[in-house]
């Protein structure tokens, strides 16, 4: 008897100190890069599916992406030490005098539309149901003089973070719409007075200098939304006729 | 982050690419993707895919015993346009591993992101 209850407790105990791991163990052939990963196509120069990202949409890309820097890397230390494995085209030096640099500063300075947050229901939503969001882009276009060129900026919404005002975030590509889509949610798991939400904006900026070839800036910059305030309420039981 | 991973520079840059793999492992072991995703753009379509995979696969109380990716010994490569062409060795399962090109390209300027996620074609 004693000799079972020990072997009882030796079983528990093991088992409190190696759980059993209940799930299964992810083949990585099924995370293999070709199921998430795009495959870029040297020869496509006309398939663009997002906007131009190169300075010169009539060059192929190949050129574009020809390496300029190799960079020695080691996995112990961390340290690279990069040098040039060609010297850039001297045609540079005569491009654009207008750097990425110069229209980010613009366009700051302009200021680019921070969106108002819509909420649904209005002003008051209830815990545990989800509450829609969405907002309502403005398109930014412009045409300013900058350091003597004529210089053409368009900024584009590509994305949208979502500030519950509740400690948590959400991200999308997507505006979101009013009801009955659903596009962007959020369900509040605690009653609070006056919570307050926003949605902050993240725009792409394109330019073209005299009529040039559009030019888009990797760099992308942020628009902060006004705040809308909002109440979430606990919903009470109330009983009513059949 | 390595502090030297938001050098504005090509070491910068390289050192960025070399710390996205390791935040990229810790995800696909943990199912943690909150800093895959703070260091990946929204529209770099192959990187949301990963981290929703990730996310998915933990959630349904499954794990990645393995690590995914080991990025290899030879030159990171970094053109004009802040595209950084990394081999990495990708661990296939069953002990395989096969190397893959991948394009990191990253804004003109620190504090980078990875825009977008390609791979080259290998013929």
């Amino acid at each position: 008897m004693k000799i079972l209850s020990s072997l009882v407790i030796g079983c528990i105990v093991s088992l409190i100190a190696f759980p059993a791991f209940a799930g299964v163990d992810v083949d990585p052939s099924d995370l293999s890069p070709e199921l998430f990963v795009r495959v870029e196509r040297e020869q496509s120069p006309t398939s663009s599916p997002q906007a131009p990202t190169t300075a010169n949409p009539v060059a192929s890309k190949k050129p574009t992406f020809d390496p300029i820097v190799s960079c020695r890397t080691d996995a112990s230390l961390g340290i690279y030490g990069c040098k040039n494995v060609e010297p850039g085209p001297e045609a540079e030096a005569d491009g654009p005098e207008v750097t990425p640099g110069d229209i980010l500063r613009a366009v700051r300075e302009i200021g680019l539309p921070s969106l108002r947050l819509e909420v649904q229901p209005d002003a008051e939503t209830l815990v545990n149901v989800e509450t829609i969001f969405y907002t309502e882009p403005q398109p930014f276009e412009r045409s300013v003089e900058l350091l003597g060129f004529d210089v053409d900026l368009v900024a584009e919404p590509v994305g949208y973070q979502w500030v519950h005002g509740d400690g948590t975030t959400a991200t999308t590509t997507e505006p979101g719409r009013p009801y009955p889509a659903m596009d962007v949610v959020h369900r509040y798991t605690v009653p609070a007075d006056d919570v307050r939400a926003r949605v902050d904006v993240t725009y792409r900026v394109r330019f073209r200098v005299d009529g040039g070839p559009w030019q888009t800036i990797g760099q992308t910059l942020l628009a902060a939304g006004p705040p809308t305030a909002l109440d979430v309420d606990e919903a009470a039981p109330v009983m009513t006729r059949p | 982050m390595p502090p030297q991973a938001s050098e504005d520079s090509p070491e910068g840059a390289a050192a960025f690419v070399k710390h996205y793999v390791d935040v990229f492992n810790y995800a696909a072991a943990t199912g943690d993707v909150d800093e895959l995703s703070r260091l990946s753009s929204p529209d770099c379509e192959g990187c949301q895919k990963y981290a929703s995979k990730f996310r998915a696969i933990y959630s349904g109380g499954d794990r990645i015993a393995e690590k995914l990716w080991t990025l290899s010994d030879s030159d990171l490569l970094i053109s004009r346009h802040m595209r950084v062409t990394a081999v990495i060795n990708v661990n296939k399962g069953h002990g395989q591993t096969q190397p893959y090109k991948f394009n990191f390209d990253l804004p003109n300027e620190a504090p980078f992101v990875v825009e977008q996620l390609t791979l080259e074609e290998t013929s």
